[in-house]
């Protein structure tokens, strides 16, 4: 019980990660076009597929209106 | 588009400005890159009416990339200089204005058009020099005289009379696949290439004139980008 509690808190404890931040970021903004297979947000994240997938990146710097 | 990856940009807090230079005041903007952030083509708002132009460009972005890394060199214009500030929350007039942490909302977003304002409103509170092209930004490709389709990568629809294009010898109906030694992709891409141009060097234009190559030089007068 006691362990379960410590991962518990360990966990809760953790900073949140970047997709979590974007996905914050996407919920107050209230910016749900492009769900799915777009990256939100997030070019190391996009980098990082191009590289694993080998194909090139369509970065589109878009304010939310 | 699934030979693509796509990825939104929503916020300028954090941009590489190293990486991320274009005509800040449009709307939206498309860069065209590789994971080595190589840039392929940049493809603007202005051109957005036809979208066709954007599918032809995405094509010529993989043909690119197809050839990529052996083009390597003839890419390397399509990065800028190195900028003042490395991002855009570094800017000490965006820092004045609390832009200082990525946004949680809409309030606090780094927007686009305030770059640029800020970079150079940040270099005169510093006695910097401001650089000619920071307040004459970005020349569409009609100030040296040349229209172009939105429907085709760079394709001439028409030449001013007595311009610098016109003086160079470029005509209607020719194809610009290189400017300035850099494959074009885009109407964005050949502002990109007047924009970074070291005054007074003359551009050479590659050209595809039915079907036949023609090399033209294109010489901008003292003062063509605030005339």
């Amino acid at each position: 019980m006691k362990s379960t509690l410590l991962a518990l808190l360990a966990l809760v404890a953790l900073p949140a990660s970047p997709a979590g931040d974007k996905e914050q970021l996407r919920s107050a903004l209230a910016d749900h076009a492009l769900a799915g297979t777009w990256i939100y947000d997030d070019l190391d994240a996009a980098i990082a597929e191009a590289a694993r997938t080998r194909k090139a990146l369509i970065v589109v710097l878009r304010c939310v209106p | 588009m699934d030979r693509f990856v796509c990825v939104r940009i929503v916020q300028g807090w954090g941009l590489d400005l190293s990486l991320f230079q274009f005509d800040w005041r449009q709307t939206w903007m498309v860069f065209v890159m590789n994971s080595d952030r190589a840039v392929y083509g940049r493809y603007d708002a202005r051109q957005a009416d036809d979208l066709i132009g954007l599918r032809k460009a995405l094509e010529g972005a993989l043909e690119l990339h197809e050839k990529w890394p052996a083009n390597k060199a003839e890419l390397a214009g399509k990065i800028g200089p190195a900028p003042r500030w490395k991002s855009p929350e570094q800017i000490p007039a965006l820092q004045e204005k609390g832009r200082t942490k990525p946004a949680v909302g809409k309030d606090g977003c780094i927007h686009c058009h305030d770059v640029l304002e800020s970079a150079v409103r940040s270099a005169k509170a510093l006695g910097e020099p401001v650089p000619e092209r920071y307040l004459a930004p970005y020349p569409t490709p009609q100030r040296v005289g040349i229209m172009l389709s939105t429907k085709e990568r760079a394709t001439v629809t028409d030449i001013d009379r007595h311009s610098p294009a016109e003086k160079a010898g470029i005509k209607e109906g020719d194809r610009i696949l290189k400017f300035g030694g850099q494959p074009i992709l885009s109407w964005a891409d050949v502002q990109w290439v007047l924009y970074t141009n070291p005054d007074p060097e003359p551009i050479q234009v590659e050209i595809d004139r039915a079907g036949r190559p023609f090399v033209a030089t294109l010489v901008l007068p003292a003062g063509w980008r605030t005339r």
